[in-house]
């Protein structure tokens, strides 16, 4: 009887330690199925940014090209109808010299001193707008300024440009990618909507940059952004969401189109490297 | 044997945890205070055996600051702020039920309080599997074997669930008298948790603290 008992009492023991052993084995390869799956995940992620990363830096290339070739458009444009033609007609003027009376000749000179003073002055704004360092030398504001002067200048379009808030630096990309963006916008306006005045307003908050940019001109049919006629626009977009930002067109015919480019500080993309992907570098 | 090697285990980790402190993030270093009460309580416990031959009393506040530390900790590495609201929820209503259910259902100085430990096991599991979730929502690049959050999460889900089971069987063992099982378990799981516990403790670090967030 009793060891009938004891046979009976190492028998449920048996039970417990295989039902127990059972239960562990279950545990561990729930765990390790967990490690395979956030291995999996890992290198999900990892492909994706690398994706990311790969697009991006195509697209600021793509970006500087842009920019590039717009400034060489814009200095061929002012080497040709500015400085040329000051400088041929200190030329002519120049050359008259010997038959002009002794008076004038020296208000001649002082004449054509001034016109080339002029033009070494314009050269040298050239030859800083030449190259795109300068949107991380002088910040995306100088830069927008600039712009704005420059395009003010010509009398093509009347540009009004605001800041809001306390302006704080983001990285130099992302200021080119949102100057390139400018530059697109201010280029429909001038070639496609015939507008006369364009709004550019830098709103920079807490945790929020807002580039509005909004132009009087023909406007178009919201069906539009959806055509590959519209393609520029969805460029913008795509720019936008590259730089981790949103944009929002908006324009009906006859009633301008406004565009608005909200870029998080929480939402930026990984794109420099840097320590942290949620932060303004 | 096992009983010591468990004690052996358990001051160790509260050692090797003074030791990291001011290299730990938040979560691990209060999982360290959660030792050093842990440890103090144990060493009460032997004069509160010797001089009341029980130790309900101390299992009881054993259960109830276990639950505040591992509910802490798993505050802090969650996200979500509706899962920390109910965490924080969670800890309301088992302090109130740790009070009730002392006062009427398992008096303090008599029972163990297992009405208290089976449900806070059955909220550590939860917790244990959104953590999960969330680890896998949001992967980093650190190595998994590296991350203090897998450790201790793993550490939670097999002590939680491990020793649910334990209780529920404690019938059972009772039964068929082999409580001696129940015991033997109970210090094994511990090992156990404790090793899982010192390796988080182990493997975290401030900057991949910040890497993770």
């Amino acid at each position: 009887m009793l060891n009938d008992n004891a046979a009976l009492k190492d028998d449920n023991i048996g039970q417990v330690v295989l039902l127990g052993s059972l239960f562990f084995a279950f545990l561990a390869g729930s765990v390790v199925y967990f490690v395979v799956l956030y291995r999996n995940r890992q290198l999900k992620n990892q492909k994706e940014q690398d994706e990311r990363e790969a697009a991006f830096r195509q697209e600021l290339l793509k970006t500087q090209l842009e920019i590039q070739e717009q400034t060489f458009e814009y200095v061929s444009k002012e080497i040709h109808d500015n400085i040329t033609q000051v400088l041929s007609f200190v030329k002519l003027s120049l050359g008259t010299i010997g038959n002009t009376l002794e008076p004038d000749k020296k208000s001649k000179v002082n004449e054509s001193r001034e016109l080339i003073a002029q033009s070494i002055n314009d050269l040298r704004d050239l030859s800083k707008s030449l190259s795109f360092e300068h949107i991380a030398s002088l910040g995306l504001v100088k830069t927008i300024t600039n712009e704005v002067e420059k395009i003010n200048k010509s009398g093509l379009l009347k540009v009004n440009f605001l800041v809001e808030g306390r302006v704080f630096p983001i990285s130099e990309q992302h200021e080119l990618v949102l100057f390139r963006i400018l530059q697109e916008a201010l280029n429909n306006s001038l070639k496609h909507a015939a507008a006369k005045h364009f709004k550019i307003i830098l709103q920079y908050q807490p945790d929020l940059l807002n580039l509005s940019l909004e132009d009087d001109g023909l406007g178009f049919s919201p069906e539009l952004l959806n055509n590959k006629s519209g393609s520029g626009l969805r460029n913008m977009e795509n720019r936008a969401a590259l730089i981790g930002g949103k944009a929002i067109i908006e324009s009906a015919p006859g009633e301008g189109c406004r565009i608005k480019i909200s870029l998080n500080s929480f939402k930026q993309l990984d794109t420099d490297g840097g320590p942290h992907p949620n932060s303004f570098s | 044997m096992i009983y010591y090697l468990s004690i052996i285990i358990s001051f160790t980790v509260t050692i090797l945890g003074i030791v990291r402190y001011q290299k730990l993030t938040m979560p691990f270093k209060i999982l360290t205070i959660s030792f050093l009460v842990s440890s103090a309580a144990y060493l009460v416990n032997i004069y509160v055996n010797y001089k009341f031959k029980t130790n309900a009393v101390l299992s009881h506040i054993d259960a109830i600051s276990n639950y505040l530390f591992y509910a802490t900790v798993y505050y802090l590495l969650f996200k979500n702020k509706y899962t920390k609201l109910f965490i924080l929820i969670s800890v309301g209503t088992v302090v109130i039920f740790f009070f009730v259910n002392g006062i009427m259902f398992q008096p303090f100085l008599k029972v163990f309080p297992s009405n208290l430990n089976l449900p806070t096991l059955i909220l550590y599991v939860i917790f244990a599997l959104l953590l999960y979730k969330q680890m896998l929502l949001y992967p980093t690049q650190v190595n998994i074997i590296k991350q203090s959050t897998f450790w201790y999460n793993t550490a939670m889900l097999f002590f939680a669930s491990t020793m649910f089971i334990n209780l529920q069987l404690a019938n059972y063992y009772s039964e068929h008298k082999i409580m001696n099982v129940i015991v033997y378990f109970w210090y094994i799981d511990n090992t156990i948790f404790d090793i899982l516990l010192g390796i988080a403790i182990l493997a975290d670090k401030k900057e991949l603290g910040k890497a993770d967030a």
